[in-house]
C-alpha cells in the first residue's frame, strides 16, 4: 500500500507514515489552524464564546486545539450535564465502577487501545481511561461498556488535556444528548438504523456509487460501523478526526452523514473499482486512514454534498427504526426457536447413547 | 524446479470467504494478522466492526477473503451479514478462558443453525503457549470437536504454532471449485477473470 516517510508524530502522538503529498496537505492545514488561531483571540480574553451564528462559521473552520476542551465543553451541553448531576458525581460513578460486571471488560480492552500511542498505553493513560469508562458504565448500566467507547474515551482524553473528569462529561454529552439513542445499546440497535440511513443518503446522492455498492452486495453496514461507534476516532487521522468533532458537539450526528457521505464521493473513483464488499472495506479503510487534508474534507462534507434537511434525516430514521426492531426481533426468535430444538436433539442423543449429563462439567 | 507446463489448468483460481467468529480478545485479529502478515503484537488494537484481508495459497491455487470480526457480544447483531456465503469459519477462543470455550459453541451452534449448509468450520483453541494458564482441557474440546463434526487444533498467534496448518487444512477441506456453481453473494466464487478460458481439447472430442 501506501509506503512514504515514518517516524512522524501528529498532534495527539500518532506516529504516522506520510507520503510527500500528505506533508504538504498537513503543513498548509497547520498554517491555516494558525491563522484561525488568532481570530479566536478575543473570545478567550472575554471568556465567552462567538454568538451562535459567528460560532458555526468558526467551528466549521476548525477549533484550535488548545481551545478544545474549553469550547467542546460549552456546544456539547456536557457542562449542563454536570449540573445537573452534580459536581461529585463524576467520582462517585468512578467508585461505582468496580463493582459492574463490565469491568472484565474493559481491563481487557485498556491495552488494545490504541496501544502504539506513547500516552494512551502509559500507566497514566491507562488509569485515566479506566476512570472514564467505569464511571460511564456505572452512570448509564443499561449501556454499559460497548467496544468502541474506548477509543472514543481515549481521543477525548488527548484532546481534552488529559482531563478525564472532563472526557467523561463529554462522553455523557455525546451518548445522551447527541448521538441517535441506543446507538451503543445491547444490540447496537441505533447504529443498525444509522448505517441503514446512511445507505439511503448515499443513494440520494451519490446514486452512481450507491448502485455500484448495491450490486456487489456492498451494505453501508459492512464499512460504517466505526463511523457511528467511533465517530472516525479509529478511522481518520486523529487530527483530522478531531476536526470533524468540532462540528459534530456543536451541530449533532448530521455531521457524521455528512463526513460519511463526503469520504465515500472523495474516493468513489476508487471505490468504483472494486468487484466485493471485502476490497471495498480494505480500499476504504486504508483510504480514510490518510485523509490529512483535513480543510479539504470539511469543504466537501459541508460545500460538496448539499443540503442534509434534519426533517429527512428523521423520517428516514423512524422508516429504519421499524425494520431494525422487526430484524432483532425475528433473530431473537429464530434463536429461541433453534436453542429449543438443539435442547430436544441433544437430550435425544443423550438418551439414545445412554448417557447422563456429560458435556461441560 | 519443473517448468511452468501446468499454467492453464491452474487458470481458475478458487476464491473462497472466511469468517473469523469468538469471544472478544480471544485472538483473532492477531491469527490473522500473524497468518497473512507473518506479523504479532501482545496488544492488538480490539476491532470495531470488521476487517477484511486476503491470501492465496499458491500450492493449493486458492485465495482466502477473511473477515475478521468484532467479538463483544453486542456486535452479534452484526455477524450474520458477515458470515452470510461464507464457505469456511473458523472459530476461535482462547485457552485460558472457560467463557470464551463457551461463547466458541454458541457459535457453533448458530452456524450450524444459519450458516451456509456445506460450511466448514474449524476451532481454534488460541494462546496456546500460556499452558500455565490453561482453562480449557485439550481433551475437552477435541471431544466437543468430534461430537460436533469440527476441524480443530490449539494454536498461538504469538509463537506461529499451527497457525498456518490451521488455514492449510481449511483450505484442504474446501470443496474443489468444479463441484461448486458460482454463487451471487460470497461462498466458493470462481475468479471472475481466468487468465485463459479453456479451449476445448482436441483429444477427447
Amino acid at each position: 500500500m501506501a509506503s512514504g516517510e515514518t517516524g512522524v508524530f501528529d498532534l495527539y502522538g500518532f506516529e504516522l507514515t506520510v507520503t510527500p503529498q500528505d506533508k504538504a496537505d498537513r503543513y498548509v492545514c497547520a498554517q491555516y489552524a494558525q491563522r484561525r488561531e488568532a481570530k479566536w483571540e478575543p473570545f478567550v480574553k472575554a471568556q465567552a464564546l462567538p454568538d451562535a451564528r459567528r460560532l458555526k462559521r468558526f467551528v466549521r473552520k476548525g477549533v484550535p486545539p488548545v481551545l478544545r476542551g474549553w469550547v467542546w465543553w460549552h456546544t456539547s451541553g456536557a457542562a449542563a450535564f454536570r449540573e445537573r448531576y452534580g459536581h461529585g458525581h463524576y467520582a462517585s460513578m468512578v467508585a461505582a465502577g468496580e463493582e459492574r460486571p463490565c469491568v472484565r471488560q474493559i481491563d481487557l480492552d485498556l491495552p488494545r487501545t490504541f496501544p502504539r500511542n506513547a500516552w494512551v498505553s502509559s500507566p497514566d493513560g491507562v488509569a485515566a481511561l479506566r476512570r472514564v469508562l467505569l464511571a460511564y458504565c456505572a452512570h448509564n448500566p443499561g449501556v454499559g461498556y460497548c467496544q468502541g467507547m474506548n477509543f472514543l474515551a481515549a481521543l477525548l482524553l488527548l484532546a481534552v488535556e488529559k482531563d478525564d473528569e472532563r472526557c467523561f462529561w463529554l462522553l455523557v454529552a455525546l451518548l445522551e444528548g447527541i448521538l441517535y439513542p441506543k446507538t451503543y445499546a445491547p444490540n447496537l440497535d441505533g447504529c443498525h438504523v444509522e448505517m441503514r440511513v446512511l445507505g439511503q443518503l448515499l443513494a440520494t446522492k451519490a446514486p452512481k456509487l450507491s448502485r455500484h455498492l448495491n450490486s456487489i452486495g456492498c451494505e453501508a453496514s459492512m464499512f460504517a460501523t466505526d463511523w457511528f461507534l467511533v465517530l472516525f476516532a479509529t478511522t481518520l487521522p486523529s487530527e483530522t478526526a478531531a476536526r470533524v468533532w468540532d462540528c459534530l458537539f456543536l451541530e449533532g450526528p448530521k455531521v457524521v452523514f455528512r463526513v460519511g457521505v463526503a469520504l465515500l464521493e472523495m474516493h468513489a473513483p476508487l471505490l468504483m473499482r472494486k468487484d466485493n464488499a471485502g476490497e471495498v472495506l480494505k480500499a476504504l479503510k486504508d483510504a480514510c486512514a490518510r485523509v490529512h487534508n483535513r480543510d479539504a474534507l470539511m469543504a466537501a462534507a459541508f460545500q460538496g454534498v448539499g443540503s442534509f434537511p434534519m426533517a429527512r434525516i428523521r423520517e428516514l430514521r423512524a422508516r429504519h427504526q421499524r425494520e431494525v426492531d422487526d430484524m432483532l426481533a425475528a433473530r431473537a426468535a429464530a434463536k429461541r426457536k433453534g436453542s429449543l430444538r438443539s435442547a430436544i436433539s441433544q437430550a435425544q442423543a443423550m438418551r439414545a447413547s445412554g448417557t447422563s449429563g456429560g458435556g461441560a462439567a | 524446479m519443473a517448468a511452468d507446463l501446468s499454467a492453464p489448468a491452474l487458470a481458475q483460481q478458487q476464491t473462497a470467504k472466511l469468517v473469523l467468529l469468538g469471544e472478544q480478545a480471544a485472538g483473532k485479529s492477531s491469527l490473522v494478522l500473524r497468518y497473512v502478515k507473518g506479523q504479532f503484537f501482545d496488544y492488538q488494537a480490539s476491532t470495531v466492526g470488521a476487517a477484511f484481508l486476503t491470501k492465496t495459497i499458491p500450492e493449493l491455487n486458492i485465495k482466502f477473503e477473511i473477515w475478521d470480526t468484532a467479538g463483544q457480544e453486542r456486535y452479534h447483531s452484526l455477524a450474520p451479514m458477515y458470515y452470510r456465503g461464507a464457505a469456511a469459519a473458523i472459530i476461535v477462543y482462547d485457552i485460558t478462558s472457560t467463557d470464551s470455550f463457551n461463547r466458541a459453541k454458541a457459535w457453533v451452534r448458530e452456524l450450524q443453525r444459519q450458516g451456509s449448509p456445506n460450511m466448514i468450520m474449524a476451532l481454534a483453541g488460541n494462546k496456546a503457549d500460556l499452558e500455565s494458564a490453561r482453562a480449557v482441557a485439550t481433551e475437552e474440546a477435541q471431544a466437543y470437536a468430534n461430537e460436533a463434526g469440527l476441524f480443530f487444533l490449539e494454536t498461538s498467534a504469538k509463537t506461529a504454532a499451527n497457525v498456518n496448518e490451521l488455514f492449510a487444512e481449511i483450505a484442504r477441506k474446501l470443496p474443489k471449485a468444479e463441484a461448486a456453481p458460482r454463487q451471487p453473494q460470497g461462498g466458493i466464487v470462481l475468479d471472475s477473470a481466468p487468465a485463459q478460458a479453456p479451449k476445448k481439447s482436441a483429444c477427447c472430442a
